[in-house]
């Protein structure tokens, strides 16, 4: 089974950040030989996998022992080159994104506002990958590409965004 | 500035099948969990799919 995607794709993020929701990180674990094959070809092409602290949070709690967290943990750092740290500016563009988003924004999570504000932090030098194409809305980022991920039963689609206002 | 890795780092597949099946698991187990405690506590069940309405 392999991964979906507009040859186009791997150019726009070539040299770039590519950002990855929580649902990735789940997905990967679930399908690990599709997505490993996905990551290294983007890797290939000079794309630095990362992700936020708040993202990890998420991932890492619930584990029921030291050992679970541990793999968890190990998932995690296997996967990504890098962790991007907010700065003051971030907790700043927070409150900017929240107004952008008005009504729109009632559903958004604390990881999601994050996730947002590091688009906006970076603009055209990092992109988001994530599953949760519902609150990553069209009017405030760029959809830049699709991946679609075949299962046995249905499709999983990612979308791939940016800020660039 | 957004920190860049010194070095190309690659996922080695075999190893990490092995991590990712043991963290699916652990995945599995957590979400069996919440249902029961929501079961218990008398929550409503809602399933993962998106609302469209």
């Amino acid at each position: 089974m392999e991964t979906f995607y507009s040859p186009t794709l791997t150019t726009s993020l070539s040299n770039k950040h590519l950002l990855l929701d929580t649902n990735v990180f789940r997905d990967f674990a679930a399908k690990p030989s599709v997505f490993t094959k996905f990551f290294n070809e983007l890797k290939e092409a000079d794309v630095t996998i990362a992700t936020i602290d708040l993202v990890k949070y998420e991932i890492l709690k619930g584990s029921a022992s030291e050992t679970k967290y541990q793999e968890k943990s190990k998932l995690i750092a296997d996967i990504i080159d890098s962790t991007i740290t907010p700065i003051p500016r971030t907790f700043e563009i927070i409150y900017e994104l929240i107004q952008e988003y008005g009504i729109d924004g009632a559903s958004l999570n604390v990881t999601d506002l994050f996730l947002g504000a590091i688009l906006k932090q970076y603009k055209r030098n990092i992109f988001l990958m994530t599953r949760d194409t519902t609150d990553f809305i069209q009017s405030v980022f760029d959809l830049t590409g699709v991946v679609n991920v075949p299962l046995n039963k249905g499709i999983f689609t990612y979308g791939v965004y940016q800020y660039t206002k | 500035m957004l920190p860049k890795p010194k070095n190309k780092k690659f996922i080695n597949q075999t190893e990490i099948e092995k991590v990712a099946k043991k963290v699916n698991k652990s995945f599995e187990e957590e979400v069996k969990y919440l249902r029961e405690k929501r079961i218990k506590n008398g929550d409503i069940l809602f399933t993962d799919s998106h609302n469209f309405a």
